[in-house]
């Protein structure tokens, strides 16, 4: 019975490994044997790296209930991240090289960029991979197709690593957790590999890109759901792009500062009146008009833009800031 | 989800630490205290609880971090840790705030 389930739970790791196996690393993948996380059997044993210790084998057929000893589990674990490490900065430096040479065109035909673009649903990464398109069906016009392809490439590099130390970092805390480490299976340990090598791919990275546009996408879907429930939109939910910032100069902070300070000092129907007069879109709750307000003073990047609203100010209540 | 009470932005990742975290001060100053840092689309985002803004002297301060759980400070308490870009190369980057 318990090995049954070991199977059962299993299957949905080998299911997954269709979708990750692959050697070739145009194809957008590490060249890593996601076979090795899974458990073989009597008939066909599985095939463990040298570097994996040959226990991690019979770790990997324990049933979930199966106490495994955390020394060796976690001799395991580490042996196959270095494994995946390894695979991982291989096709890191393929990718790298590629940038270097920088001949998009016939390289993106071999990452398969086709397939890749309807991945993703933000608008950004979709205006890339059409713009790459374009270089690749030959058509390269006013866009250099090769430094468009680059900044891309790197990009995606920069995704890939930070969603691996996120992973990383996830798999170590349940290994050096006092009191989770114990009940850290090989199961989960597997599926937390897998997902550690997946950082790493190609497909995930682009997905990850967009991580923030879908995050924004969920809000405006949480903004039509309301409409549709409430009868009215929600316009103290934000739906549209992240704001980008850069420091000002200190003199510009100081007076922002001051006046953010003084905005949230305000009465509620004075922050109103002050919102109307900026024609700021009208907000249905006074947070929500207390951060539009916030918004343009973060907005105001220069000390003329900040002393228009500091002029405003001046105007509508008196006070000098 | 960014509602009316939290606001979520994000800073270039190619910015070295000390103008990361002039940024994050300066939003700081404006929004209210940081809550969480990460990194994405070659940028870093940050998300700030809006209200009462820290003062000069309990601004957050990044630090970088290797292993699981970033050092104690003393005298400092942690905000958030969180996976950044500094001089577009991921490190684990923890925020500090001094205790009063």
């Amino acid at each position: 019975m318990a090995r049954s389930r070991t199977f059962s739970g299993w299957m949905m790791l080998a299911a997954l490994s269709a979708l990750v196996g692959c050697t070739d690393v145009w194809h957008g993948e590490p060249d890593f044997q996601a076979g090795i996380l899974m458990p073989g059997s009597a008939a066909t044993p599985k095939q463990v790296e040298d570097s994996v210790p040959t226990t991690c084998g019979t770790l990997l057929n324990a049933a979930p209930s199966d106490t495994v000893p955390v020394t060796e589990r976690n001799a395991c674990i580490y042996a196959m991240m270095t494994v995946i490490d390894r695979a991982y900065y291989e096709y890191r430096k393929d990718l790298h090289r590629a940038v270097d040479v920088g001949h998009a065109a016939a390289d993106i035909i071999g990452i398969g960029l086709g397939s890749a673009g309807a991945l993703v649903g933000g608008a950004t990464t979709k205006s890339i991979l059409a713009a790459i398109s374009a270089g690749v069906a030959g058509a390269r016009g006013k866009i250099d197709a090769d430094i468009l392809y680059s900044n891309s490439i790197t990009l995606i590099i920069t995704q890939m690593d930070a969603d691996r130390a996120d992973w990383k970092s996830r798999i170590i805390a349940q290994l050096s957790d006092i009191a989770k480490s114990p009940g850290y299976t090989m199961y989960q340990a597997a599926t937390d590999l897998l997902a550690y090598y997946e950082a790493g791919t190609w497909d995930h990275a682009l997905v990850s890109l967009d991580a923030h546009a879908s995050a924004n996408l969920a809000n405006c879907q949480a903004a039509v759901k309301g409409a549709q429930v409430a009868g009215s939109v929600n316009p103290d939910i934000a739906c549209g792009p992240i704001p980008v910032v850069t420091p000002v100069a200190q003199d510009v902070q100081t007076h922002r500062a001051a006046l953010a300070a003084y905005v949230k000092g305000l009465s509620a129907s004075d922050r109103r009146k002050l919102s109307n007069a900026l024609s700021i879109p009208a907000q249905s709750t006074d947070a929500g008009v207390l951060k539009g307000l916030l918004q343009s003073i973060s907005a105001a990047t220069t000390a003329d833009q900040v002393n228009a609203l500091a002029a405003k100010i001046k105007t509508l209540f008196g006070k000098d800031i | 989800m960014d509602d009316a009470t939290t606001q979520t932005l994000q800073t270039p990742g190619s910015q070295d630490l000390p103008t990361f975290q002039t940024a994050v001060q300066q939003q700081e100053q404006i929004f209210g205290p940081l809550t969480a840092l990460s990194s994405a689309s070659g940028n870093n985002v940050m998300t700030f609880t809006i209200g009462t803004s820290p003062d000069n002297n309990h601004l957050a301060q990044l630090a970088p971090y290797t292993g699981t759980t970033p050092p104690a400070k003393p005298g400092f308490a942690v905000v958030c840790t969180g996976s950044c870009l500094v001089s577009n190369a991921v490190q684990q980057i923890v925020a500090y705030r001094a205790t009063p």
